[in-house]
């Protein structure tokens, strides 16, 4: 039986590791580096994303760009599918005219996945610096009023010093 | 805010075409595999000669179509960080009981048009530069002592924006703020330069801390020596300002705390009027109701401690304390027009007499965007 102490230590344990999945599903660098997505380079990591715990809550990322990582995934599966199906011929092939024609054609998909890749990596950095978070929208809603606010203290401030 | 709103609709367009262009070789692509050279048994796939992939469809096609299309979005994500323009003009009528701070009250009615202008560019994907300009013309109807026009152009603002969590700020602003002739003496102009640093943190709440300062030379008003004669200097005035704010969001609504500390010292000697430090903490709560209606209400206590200003009579120095209650409410019609209502009173108490007042303003104000 568990002392009565360590069970809401468990829980909060379990909380914690139930979160993380929501947590890292909206941060796209994280989500794409996982799964059976092509690997990216690694992004640097930074103390934000070690104390994911003290992170500000984003506000929804850009659809379109968000889509648009997806669909540039999409394509590099296709494009090392297509590699693979290249490498199975290789080794099923004799010719060697149909092998030169295989290693260049195979060459060919490695330097465009290069550069693809290169793209999805700027991609995912477009879509890490548009972040902005909870706080930040509503401080710039407030930012308004509060402007109003100074600008009337002020002016009020003048006249009381005419007073002597 | 346009560049990037304007672009999608159009790089939706291209992307759905790009979509069709890689999609299609692709599938006539793996169609023509699974036809020509597939001895499937069990899941084995045997292929005795290789088809001519490259010469029917060349890959390289549809990959150039997927380049195109993200190399579209990477410029219209630039272009939306080039120079940007964006501004207001607004129009604002209020009621004042009592405009003149005075001990009697006299109502009056009073409009004041201004302008915002924004001009900002993103220096590199973390930093910010702003310039702005704002511009007011306050008139009374009746209280002409209180009308006045005043600029501020703020040619440098920087925003350091590094992730998620710092935010730092850091601004010029000059002023020019004119009376007319009857009220000139409270005419200045002005240099102010804030920095501030916000940390967010645990997922909603925030904190900041903000330095200003600023120098006023008064541009009618001579400083008095300690007799009270005027002297020929004009009064400058130097202000030291220190304000920490916390704060939360709790659902839709966002509350902050602000306490503000400064000291304003002045080069006019008769019993250092201006010279005094003030204390201040300001609560508010704001948050949007529905999408477009958006709600604040504040409550501020502030205390003025003059340095040596003596109470009419005795020999201690005044002090006051003012409490303001303000709320808000704006409405935006659409994309370009919003309306707001603002209510605020304040009540000044002072061991100085003659100094107490109150003043309540309703003001609606009218603000087109652009």
């Amino acid at each position: 039986m568990l002392p009565i102490r360590v069970i809401p230590i468990i829980g909060c344990a379990i909380g914690l590791g139930l979160s993380q999945p929501s947590l890292y599903a909206a941060d796209p660098a994280k989500r794409l580096s996982s799964g059976n997505t092509p690997p990216i380079e690694k992004q640097p990591k930074n103390s934000e994303e070690k104390a994911w715990w003290i992170e500000p809550l984003p506000v929804p990322f850009d659809p379109e760009l968000e889509s648009l990582i997806v669909e540039v995934q999409e394509s590099l599966i296709t494009l090392n599918k297509q590699m693979v199906r290249r490498k199975e011929r290789l080794k099923d092939t004799e010719d060697p005219s149909v092998k030169a024609q295989l290693y260049e054609e195979l060459e060919a998909l490695r330097k465009e996945q290069t550069e693809l890749e290169g793209l999805l990596h700027q991609l995912v950095n477009e879509a890490k610096i548009s972040q902005r978070t909870e706080i930040d929208e509503a401080l710039a809603k407030a930012r308004w009023l509060e402007q109003q606010q100074e600008r009337w203290y002020q002016k009020e401030e003048l006249l009381r010093d005419r007073q002597e | 805010m346009t560049g990037k709103s304007r672009s999608f609709p159009r790089l939706t367009g291209y992307g759905l075409a790009a979509l069709m262009v890689l999609t299609l070789p692709t599938q006539v692509l793996l169609a023509q595999e699974k036809a020509q050279g597939d001895d499937s048994t069990e899941g084995v796939t045997r292929r005795r000669e290789l088809p001519p992939l490259t010469a029917q469809i060349p890959p390289e096609e549809a990959l150039a179509a997927i380049k195109r299309r993200a190399q579209k979005i990477l410029e219209a994500r630039r272009a939306a960080r080039r120079l940007k323009f964006s501004g207001e003009l607004s129009t604002a009528v209020a009621y004042e009981t009592n405009p003149g701070t005075a001990s009697d009250h006299k109502g009056d009615t009073s409009l004041e048009p201004n302008t915002y202008m924004l001009l900002s560019k993103k220096l590199t994907p973390a930093l910010t530069w702003q310039g702005t300009y704002y511009g007011t013309y306050l008139q009374y109807v009746r209280y002409h002592s209180g009308d006045y026009t005043d600029h501020i152009i703020t040619p440098l603002k920087l925003q350091w924006q590094p992730g998620r969590v710092w935010r730092l700020e850091s601004w010029m602003d000059l002023e020019r703020n004119q009376y007319r002739d009857d009220a000139r003496d409270s005419s200045y102009k002005q240099i102010k330069w804030t920095g501030r640093i916000r940390q967010n943190l645990f997922k909603s709440w925030y904190h900041q801390l903000q330095y200003e300062w600023f120098g006023r030379d008064y541009t009618h008003k001579k400083a008095r020596d300690g007799a009270g004669a005027d002297t020929e200097t004009y009064r400058k005035d130097a202000r030291y300002r220190f304000r920490h704010k916390v704060g939360t969001t709790v659902k839709k609504a966002l509350l902050s705390v602000e306490n503000d500390f400064y000291l304003n010292e002045s080069n006019d000697a008769r019993n250092d009027y201006y010279d005094y430090e003030v204390w201040k903490i300001n609560n508010s709560v704001s948050g949007s109701l529905t999408k477009k209606l958006y709600l604040s209400g504040s409550f501020a206590f502030e205390r003025k401690n003059y340095r040596e200003r003596p109470v009419s009579g005795l020999v201690v120095a005044r002090y006051d304390d003012k409490y303001t209650l303000s709320s808000s409410a704006s409405y935006d019609l659409n994309k370009t027009w919003r309306l707001a209502y603002g209510l605020t009173f304040d009540h000044l108490g002072s061991n100085e007499p003659t100094g107490e007042y109150d003043n309540a303003k309703h003001s609606f104000t009218v603000t087109a965007k652009f």
